[in-house]
């Protein structure tokens, strides 16, 4: 049987016999384009369900929309597995309230190629489930032009990070699907929208698009699984990604963790260790 | 109206004029796509993307615009106008589209100065689509890739040469010293239009739907429909007659103004009172409004439909919601009605 | 430039008066900087106007005051920031004012019938528009009997109580004051919710339009009430609110289905919102 074929048969089962109320996955996008997530509450529409290069947006996200129906299975792919668990150390999902239907992922596609985000990955399997649909996936190396990008800006002046940070943000519109696809933004009033008090202004002002986009990053330290979803939901070709892989690098660096990796370990900007940096006091 | 045969050269030779004198702007290469940018020379036009990243809207309605400055005393400053702008080779969905957002913005008795004096200040030369996208649908809609509403001229590429169809009278100005478009260029160009429209296989029927949407404001059709939308605003900012917005005030050292800015119905806070209720709280009610907007509420307020066909919506959306498959689910359950 | 329905007029806060213990509801009383402005603003009870604090923003308010009252009265209740900045502006401050907008009660429908005006809360202001009107001689007698209940959760925080005081007297017109919880007051005199005042006051139907104003609960009981008292759906008119930004039916944000309420609004008859969604 084929990954497809395996996946739709579980999740058949798993309904008919009142496992759960739904089961959360994908079905096809149309012509090509993204796939588009899929809420099977029934068994035959299980037959909908596919799982491939397709399925990039992250399923965890609409794990909130769901959290009060009951128990609930998703596909999770390695980097949706991760967002799971950090979802789950935020407290803002129920473990019991999940069946989590693994599947090893080879990359999804975006703009007609691997995304980039996918070229690096580390996690290609899911850190958490209660059944691997299907045998696990191989690891691949990033190819050098991935890493070679990451590495190049990081030998920029801060200056220089700056010019670049500037252009891209310059060319945000704040339509705000980047917040929007990711499932560690879920607050009900993002800091955007805070009018009292208004912490940045509404225009496309190149200050208050900057503000947002660092703000954002930052709330993203710690938290950022790096699925990509918000690289790929931006409409104005914006690579967001670049700036959230080197702040999750950091991170690595400074505190020897990745989010949503292990459950027991708690997020890292979520406690202070007498051993953690203390350089920025001077 | 006057046609004519215009060749590669004349062409150039017609935008360098232009350009030496008003503001042209047109698609140039933009990460793998086209986008509108002002141009300073023919080189920069780039017309091998089938259509422009961003729909041509910002030109008379800007993502953000400023309304006025206040004085000390908190009078109001408006600012100057703009100047005078060309769009050069803005498709015929997008060009419908500023139309339609023409009629909204400027009707009897509260028309809209801002959109106003810019739409007075544009002038659209239009191409026509000789090739689709997998996401274009006008022809579904009834609309063509070589509909001149709208613009106020056409050119349409036949064999290396352009054909060129005035408009209006401002189209037909830019036509001066052209030689007249002969039976064989019109013929050649309608096997071609006839061809590009085959390329898209939909039809819809959008008076069935305008008559009957009303009637499926209840229908538990939106809840399933809506649960992969993650109510960003990607498909309103890139759609060509999205016009909801967002007037802010803002001050910086002591100076104030008021500037409007894209809003979304997509977005929660869209419709939140300042008293905490939210008529459009739950997903579906939104995701429904816009479907409305666009098939029913715009034909009550200014006559006509205000999807266009242009697909953006499809490619823009991080959840992959086709707006096709939305309509022919709600044709299909309108069909069933009627039984 | 064309006419700009953007562009605020200049207005002098004349007056500011406290109308509640709370003190989070102030009537300003605004006169018009310019002449020329008073002369063009001509307005009927039910419409509403922004008002404008430049570097803050706008909000939109029911207009308080009848047309031939020479201030333009607006009652605010503070609420976020515009309001918040608004309520510390003081007498003799400028603020800025865009209006009139929206439709207006029916008069033209009311004339030669009796008039039923139900309203509760800090929702009064344009029905306290609508009273004021109707009470000149030259206007009063072109209507029949105007019956008007008005309530609030508690004595302090009805509107207008001097005013309310002296309309009590005014045989022209019955006025009905009523509170949740009187708690040992003296005045007003009734004791109980504004539908359940409606049903005992049980106002004629025929010949009469009714006019309702409130918090959506408030409107919600008293439909059944007036349904059964014998009014007809295209007889009772809400005025309605929603978010608001222009005021002029361009920025999307006030729909109701195919309509605005700042433009087709924000008076909609009841039969008329029975066409549209509940979106409200």
């Amino acid at each position: 049987m084929s990954r497809t074929e395996l996946l739709r048969k579980r999740a058949n089962e798993l309904l008919s016999q009142g496992v759960v109320k739904l089961v959360l996955g994908y079905r096809a996008g149309a012509q090509d384009n993204v796939a588009q997530p899929f809420f099977a509450t029934t068994p035959d529409q299980t037959a909908e369900l596919i799982f491939d290069s397709t399925c990039s947006p992250n399923i965890a996200n609409y794990l909130l929309k769901v959290k009060n129906i009951g128990r609930v299975a998703v596909i999770a792919k390695g980097c949706d597995s991760r967002s799971i668990v950090v979802l789950l150390q935020e407290k803002q999902i129920v473990r019991e309230n999940l069946y989590i239907l693994g599947v090893g992922c080879e990359g999804v596609v975006h703009n007609g190629e691997k995304s980039v985000t996918c070229k690096a990955c580390q996690y290609p399997n899911p850190v958490i489930y209660d059944e691997m649909v299907d045998a696990p996936v191989e690891k691949t190396t990033p190819g050098p032009q991935v890493l070679k990008a990451d590495d190049d800006f990081d030998r920029l002046t801060p200056d220089q990070r700056w010019q670049v940070l500037s252009a891209d943000v310059a060319r945000c519109i704040r339509c705000y699907a980047c917040r929007q696809a990711c499932p560690n933004c879920y607050c009900p009033v993002c800091f955007v929208d805070a009018s009292t008090p208004q912490l940045l202004g509404k225009t496309h002002n190149i200050s208050d698009n900057m503000v947002f986009h660092i703000i954002r990053l930052l709330h993203m330290a710690g938290r950022c699984v790096e699925c990509g979803a918000c690289h790929r939901a931006c409409p104005m070709g914006i690579d967001l990604m670049r700036f959230n892989r080197r702040i999750t690098k950091i991170v690595r660096e400074r505190f020897d963790t990745s989010p949503g990796v292990d459950i027991n370990s708690p997020p890292a900007l979520t406690r202070f260790l007498p051993e953690d940096s203390q350089e920025f006091i001077k | 109206m006057k046609a004519c045969i215009v060749t590669r050269n004349e062409l150039t030779q017609l935008l360098d004029r232009l350009i030496s004198h008003v503001d042209v702007y047109a698609p140039v290469r933009e990460k793998g796509t086209a986008n509108w940018a002002k141009i300073s020379s023919v080189d920069e036009v780039y017309l091998e993307a089938v259509n422009s990243r961003e729909p041509a809207k910002g030109f008379i309605f800007p993502r953000c615009e400023l309304l006025m400055r206040f004085d000390k005393n908190g009078n109001p400053i408006v600012p100057a106008p703009i100047q005078e702008q060309i769009l050069f080779g803005i498709r015929p969905c997008d060009a419908r589209a500023l139309k339609v957002l023409e009629r909204f913005f400027v009707q009897d008795g509260k028309s809209d100065p801002y959109v106003q004096r810019r739409v007075e200040k544009t002038t659209l030369i239009g191409m026509a689509c000789n090739r689709t996208a997998p996401t274009c649908f006008c022809f579904a809609l009834g609309n063509s890739p070589h509909d001149t509403e709208g613009l106020d001229l056409l050119l349409t590429e036949v064999e290396g040469v352009f054909l060129a169809e005035a408009v209006t009278e401002k189209g037909e100005k830019l036509l001066a010293d052209l030689s007249p478009a002969d039976e064989t260029v019109l013929r050649k160009r309608a096997a071609l239009k006839s061809k590009v429209e085959s390329e898209i296989n939909e039809r819809f029927d959008v008076k069935k739907l305008q008559g009957k949407l009303p009637q499926l404001f209840k229908h538990e059709v939106w809840e399933v429909l809506s649960l992969s939308c993650v109510n960003c605003g990607a498909c309103t900012f890139l759609c060509p007659t999205c016009h909801c917005f967002d007037v802010t005030d803002e001050t910086m050292r002591g100076k104030s103004a008021r500037y409007r800015v894209w809003d979304s119905c997509q977005f929660t806070l869209y419709s939140r009172h300042a008293s905490g209720h939210n008529p459009r709280f739950d997903s579906s009610s939104r995701y429904r409004n816009r479907m409305m907007d666009k098939f029913y509420y715009t034909t009550e307020q200014v006559g006509l439909i205000s999807c266009v066909g242009c697909g953006r919506c499809i490619s823009a959306c991080p959840a992959g919601i086709d707006i096709r498959q939305t309509v022919a689910k709600l044709l299909r359950i309108i069909d069933g009605m009627g039984k | 430039m064309m006419s700009n329905p953007y562009l605020p007029l200049s207005m002098r806060i004349e007056k500011v008066t406290i109308e509640n213990d709370a003190r989070d509801l102030k009537t300003f009383d605004l006169a018009f900087v310019n002449e020329s402005d008073r002369q063009q603003f001509q307005f009927i009870p039910g419409q509403f106007a922004f008002l404008s604090i430049a570097g803050t923003g706008e909000a939109p308010f029911g207009i308080a005051s009848a047309p031939h009252e020479p201030l333009v009265k607006f009652t605010v209740k503070r609420v976020g920031v515009f309001t918040t900045a608004l309520h510390e502006m003081t007498e003799g401050k400028i603020i800025g004012m865009r209006g009139p907008w929206g439709n207006s009660y029916p008069f033209e429908l009311m004339i030669g019938k009796d008039v039923v005006i139900v309203s509760g809360g800090f929702s009064f202001t344009t029905l306290r528009a609508t009273i004021a009107h109707l009470l000149p001689p030259k206007n009063r007698l072109n209507f029949g009997k105007i019956t008007a209940i008005y309530g609030a959760r508690s004595p302090g925080e009805l509107l207008y109580k001097e005013e309310l005081r002296a309309w009590e007297q005014n045989p022209d017109l019955d006025l009905i004051l009523c509170v949740d919880r009187l708690n040992g007051a003296d005045w007003p005199k009734r004791e109980g919710l504004v539908p359940n005042v409606l049903k005992s006051v049980a106002p004629k139907a025929e010949n009469a339009v009714a006019l309702v104003c409130g918090p959506p609960i408030m409107i919600k009981y008293t439909h059944p009430v007036l349904a059964e008292l014998g009014f007809s759906p295209d007889r009772v008119f809400l005025s309605l609110e929603n978010r608001m930004k222009c005021g002029i039916g361009k920025c999307g944000h006030c729909n109701i289905g195919p309509k605005y309420v700042c433009k087709d609004g924000p008076v909609f008859s009841y039969d008329q919102l029975l066409n549209l969604p509940p979106e409200y």
